[in-house]
């Protein structure tokens, strides 16, 4: 799903950001989820087998639906076309750095500050006495 | 070129999964993860906005997103670690008590 985001992004002239978010996601917050998990080492929870009887109905809902989104994006890559207009490239790099570091001064300085704090309340958060 | 409509459809369609995700689960993981499909539909529609009117100030705005989602990631799977030190389980209805 990151992937597929980025690959809009891509589409929508940002690849600047199309870049940062694989890199963020795919490089970051999902290896920190993976890692978490693998760093719980969770048992079995009992509750989850009421649930997934529950839920057991909803693939007969989930599997057509992927099957005909399956034929959507497959009909969709068969009829693409050249792109009408190449438009101005918005999101370049050079263009968000000319902005972000102009006009967004002030904000950019204060996402390190909120970045060490996280970082901070990180350590604090996981340590063993808490 | 793509419409905007369809972005702003899978936009959200992707929010609509985030808040289900968010209601429905009770895992504390799944609901984070939950959040960052919320955040990234929110992402989607702000580039697709940004693309639309030929403006730079939708990407910045994706890019602050973007780190407090990374701070947001930090300090939850911190506190995920310090739950299930504590309880022994992620399940959310399981931490029921403000101090123990």
């Amino acid at each position: 799903m990151l992937t597929s985001i980025s690959a809009l992004f891509v589409l929508l002239q940002a690849e600047f950001l199309a870049v940062i978010n694989v890199i963020v996601y795919a490089g970051a917050i999902m290896v920190l989820f993976v890692f978490v998990i693998m760093l719980l080492n969770l048992p079995a929870d009992p509750s989850d087998e009421k649930e997934t009887d529950r839920l057991r109905w909803l693939k007969f809902i989930g599997i057509p639906l992927g099957i005909f989104l399956l034929f959507l994006v497959g009909a969709t890559v068969l009829n693409v076309g050249t792109s009408a207009n190449a438009t101005q490239m918005t999101g370049t790099a050079e263009a968000i750095g000319q902005s972000m570091f102009t006009d967004y001064l002030l904000p950019f300085e204060l996402t390190s500050l909120l970045i060490l704090i996280a970082l901070m309340g990180a350590v604090v958060f996981a340590k063993k006495d808490l | 070129m793509i419409p905007l409509n369809w972005y702003l459809i899978l936009g959200a369609v992707l929010f609509l999964v985030g808040v289900l995700g968010f209601f429905l689960k009770r895992n504390i993981i799944a609901l984070l993860l939950s959040v960052e499909i919320m955040l990234n539909a929110v992402n989607l529609t702000f580039v697709a906005f940004s693309s639309q009117h030929g403006q730079i100030r939708g990407q910045i705005f994706v890019f602050f997103v973007l780190v407090v989602a990374a701070a947001e990631a930090a300090v939850g799977l911190a506190l995920v670690i310090a739950m299930f030190r504590n309880r022994e389980s992620l399940n959310v209805d399981r931490s029921n008590l403000l101090k123990w």
